[in-house]
């Protein structure tokens, strides 16, 4: 018992270590994820660059409404709306790029469809 | 880092999930080796094992207790595959009568052993808890829950493989 005791646990891990069989298939992991399918997850596409809509639209619907104001003395309540309208716009399509990363997979399906 | 690397492989970081499977094949492999003394069907354990607990990697926190549940799986499975081969092979006197013989040879502790098959001389639930004890780090709990062997039992399988590498490698002054 005293003399195994005295075993280095470092000598131990070493044999152990040295003694650790390779795994052959060189294709081992790639058949993991392939198998989870997590490939698609990798090439993830979005629709549209997030930070250019919201540039875009900002500044032209600041613009719109900055002109129309100016322009125009009194807005009517219809204008006014459609006026904010226009600058939510960009929160629905960033909207719907959450939703295409979200489910790549439906879109990819229903192009295979077409 | 751990975290880290669970939380990046849970996002879906294939580099991470690549990272978290080098971490741990070649154990998984060689436990599973020891058991099936087969490649082919070691390494379909291995891989099976895996895609199961990267499948469910979002209830794991750290790579300890991920660890622990892969290597739950693959002694599970290497036993569940023994005992289905063995149920194949039941009838088979033959194979029985080999397989008596290997027994007789995985016992027997001859003085000239190296380094080379110095573990060949423990068996596969020995190897499993040493390796795990040492190589993983596992603590003695956390062998019984992926064994489902009791501590005692653990304890004693620890002491007699490391008898035995001692015995096998003493005049190599380990």
């Amino acid at each position: 018992m005293k003399k195994v005791s005295k075993m280095k646990e470092e000598n131990i891990k070493k044999l152990l270590s040295n003694d650790l069989k390779k795994i052959s298939s060189k294709d081992f992991n790639e058949e993991i994820i392939r198998q989870l399918n997590l490939a698609q997850k990798k090439e993830k596409r979005i629709l549209f660059d997030q930070n250019y809509i919201i540039k875009i639209f900002l500044i032209t619907s600041f613009l719109v409404l900055g002109i129309s104001l100016k322009i125009v003395e009194k807005l009517t309540e219809t204008e006014i709306i459609i006026g904010l309208f226009i600058c939510a716009l960009p929160i629905y399509f960033m909207v719907l790029n959450k939703i295409y990363q979200l489910k790549p997979q439906n879109f990819q399906n229903n192009e295979n469809l077409n | 880092m751990s975290e880290e690397l669970i939380r990046k492989a849970r996002d879906g970081d294939i580099q991470a999930i690549n990272e978290l499977i080098n971490n741990h094949k070649d154990l998984a492999f060689s436990i599973a080796i020891k058991y099936l003394k087969n490649t082919e069907d070691a390494e379909d354990i291995v891989q099976n094992s895996f895609i199961i607990v990267l499948k469910s990697i979002k209830n794991f926190r750290n790579e300890s207790k991920f660890s622990t549940w892969l290597f739950t799986i693959v002694y599970h499975e290497c036993l569940k595959e023994l005992k289905s081969k063995h149920q194949k092979i039941e009838y088979i006197p033959q194979f029985i009568e080999c397989e008596e013989e290997e027994e007789e040879e995985e016992t027997f502790v001859s003085n000239d052993y190296n380094l080379d098959n110095l573990l060949k001389v423990l068996k596969p639930n020995e190897y499993t808890v040493i390796t795990l004890f040492y190589l993983k780090e596992k603590s003695i709990k956390d062998i019984a829950n992926i064994t489902s062997l009791s501590k005692a039992n653990i304890k004693v399988l620890l002491h007699r493989s490391r008898l035995k590498m001692k015995q096998l490698v003493n005049e190599k002054s380990i």
